[in-house]
């Protein structure tokens, strides 16, 4: 039998588009199926402009064949847990990466030796030192802009490819204070351009990058589906793929893929690569279940779909002294390292604390609420006015990203009894926080307070809930041993020797650092894996 | 409203237009909160946004609204120059 494809990829996300263009460029016969439409940006933008509330996935039409999870009222994921799963994605050409912040932080080495050097979680089935050169080689693909900076970890081997890009005013304020307490404000590294790179254009500052980057400063997947395409790659969109076949000798045979008007199409491949985030990815694995594989394709750990992780967010607002006028430029820039690593990760979980540039557009009352409550309260004219403007150029928060253990309970499943539009089950996720994220939510919590008070902040309030980061991680986890995990460090399926894993589900643990540059590194990592396998 | 702003009135000279004859009247609140947000919603009858023309952003140095280009780099690096 002659496949159609050497490599199929499901998922036009960012780690399915650096491995189709990777795979492409080395002239393997590439296809890549996403669920989701073709989004035109100039629309978006126009939808954004016409939305009433600016929520993430506000400038993309959901299509009601590849429904994605709403940040308002959502009707997709059914919730089971104790505390409610708050990320989104979305599910169109490009991913997620379409209302990515664009923060490109490494791991640190810690992060990937929590049970070694910490007690708790589990080691990853590779070292820092592993993922090195995929680190180096992501950035340069993504274009991420750096500092010139020390860093926590180990030194650098090349520099960024391209300078850092300026602080925040907010972020200066927190930096006088900052070594107080022993820490230092860094501008963060990001897949922004500081200056032209890769044919695009330097950030213009539309303070947009949740949910939109205007003119794609901000890396998104389409730089490499296009890529990919020149390469020969083929990429289709609106195909949601339903079923993951495999023979009796396990090899992964084909996906069945499903158009909107419910016609299918089997699509065979000599590599299937999974690559349609923590929710989507395991959630077609166990509905390829199959008298050969009755618990679902590459699960005989009963792993898929667990361990499902976030950054659980704890959010603080207060008002400056001083303004530091926000909402200008990228929603945060900077970030406060320092307690993303110590002896505390025996007890709680570590957290990255990034310094807001966006108002209490997150924490809320974001403007709108803001003018309109001031309106209400009979307020007009210039004194209006210097109310609104008092307000909004001293609002900060602060944004402490926090680390989640691996837990078996933690899971999303099918839920055969909700079908979206096209008949194909909707997720379903049981999600809890346990005391070791509960107690980095009330650290961080009290260094907020901390800090704001240092600067002399005032009406300094916490979010009463942990936001979700966006941040999906670990339902397809990699590890050394095959009854406890999926795959192995390359991303390759236990179970099915031609079956791959791209994406932040392979992660073991949460980390400390936004995923999306270890997705990119570990999907280059596998990128060369398959390609010494396509020669065999 | 956005002929007027674009005409190059200021937020302050729209400010100081008669306030004394603003009596904040439900109708009037209405109509300033629809000028500030780009949000109009009297009786549920209407809601519509314009968000790139709404006074909060030029008030609170955001200009133009976020979602459209506004400078270099440099420009979140310094206070805004335009209020």
């Amino acid at each position: 039998m002659t496949e159609q494809s050497d490599v199929l990829i499901v998922g036009a996300g960012v780690a399915g588009a650096l491995i189709a263009y990777s795979l492409a460029g080395a002239g393997a016969r590439v296809t890549v199926v996403e669920a989701g439409p073709q989004v035109d940006r100039g629309v978006a933008l126009n939808r954004l402009e016409r939305a009433a509330i600016r929520v993430p996935e506000a400038p993309y039409e959901m299509a009601p064949y590849a429904e994605s999870p709403a940040t308002i009222k959502d009707t997709y994921i059914q919730q089971d847990g104790p505390d409610p799963f708050r990320s989104t994605y979305l599910r169109q050409v490009g991913g997620t990466t379409w209302h990515w912040l664009g923060t490109a932080l490494r791991l640190l080495p810690s992060d990937l030796e929590l049970r070694s050097r910490y007690g708790v979680g589990e080691d990853w089935p590779l070292r820092y030192s592993d993922l090195t050169p995929w680190y180096d080689a992501a950035e340069s693909e993504l274009g991420v802009s750096g500092p010139d900076d020390d860093f926590l970890g180990p030194p650098r081997q090349k520099p960024y490819p391209m300078p850092g890009l300026p602080a925040a005013l907010g972020d200066r304020l927190i930096e006088q204070i900052a070594g107080r307490f022993g820490f230092k404000v860094r501008v963060s590294p990001q897949a922004r351009n500081s200056q032209p790179f890769d044919g695009r254009p330097a950030c213009c500052a539309s303070s947009s990058c949740i949910p939109i980057c205007p003119v794609q400063a901000k890396y998104d997947a389409t730089v490499h589906l296009r890529k990919a395409e020149a390469a020969g790659a083929h990429v289709f969109s609106e195909s949601v793929a339903v079923r993951v076949d495999a023979d009796n000798d396990g090899r992964v045979t084909g996906i069945l893929i499903r158009k909107p008007d419910r016609s299918e199409t089997w699509l065979s491949a000599r590599h299937v690569i999974i690559a349609a985030n923590a929710i989507e990815g395991p959630k077609l694995l166990l509905m390829s279940r199959s008298e050969r594989f009755q618990d679902g394709v590459a699960n005989s750990s009963g792993a898929v779909g667990r361990y499902l992780m976030d950054h659980p967010v704890q959010l603080t607002k207060a008002l400056s002294p001083v303004p530091v006028w926000p909402r200008r430029g990228p929603q945060e820039v900077s970030a406060i390292h320092e307690l993303r690593e110590g002896d505390q990760r025996r007890h709680h979980g570590a957290f990255l604390m990034n310094i807001g540039n966006q108002g209490w557009e997150w924490a809320g009352p974001d403007l709108a609420s803001l003018a309109r409550e001031y309106v209400d309260a009979g307020l007009s004219g210039p004194e209006l006015l210097n109310a609104v403007r008092s307000h909004s150029s001293r609002e900060m928060t602060l944004v402490a990203l926090t680390e989640q253990l691996p837990d078996p309970s933690n899971r999303i499943t099918p839920d055969f009894d909700r079908l979206d539009a096209i008949g194909v089950p909707k997720p379903r996720v049981f999600f809890r926080l346990d005391d070791y994220t509960a107690s980095a939510l009330a650290a961080a919590r009290n260094m907020h307070e901390q800090l704001f008070h240092a600067v002399g902040a005032t009406e300094i309030g916490h979010l009463p809930y942990a936001e979700g980061a966006g941040h999906i991680m670990g339902t397809t986890r990699m590890g050394t041993d095959a009854r406890t995990s999926v795959a192995t460090a390359a991303g390759q399926s236990h179970d099915h020797p031609n079956l791959w894993f791209a994406g932040a589900s392979l992660f073991p643990t949460s980390g400390t650092a936004n995923p999306t540059l270890t997705i990119a590194a570990l999907a280059l990592r596998t990128a060369g894996a398959i390609k010494i396998a396509l020669k065999q | 409203m956005e002929l007027l702003l674009r005409s190059g009135v200021t937020p302050a000279s729209l400010s100081a237009l008669e306030p004394e004859a603003y009596r904040g009247t439900a109708v009037e609140k209405r109509l300033l909160e629809a000028w500030y947000t780009g949000l109009f919603n009297l009786d549920g009858l209407s809601d519509i946004r314009s968000f790139d023309t709404t006074l909060m952003w030029r008030v609170a140095g955001v200009d133009p609204s976020p979602g459209l280009c506004r400078g270099d780099p440099e420009s979140w690096a310094s206070a805004p120059s335009n209020i």
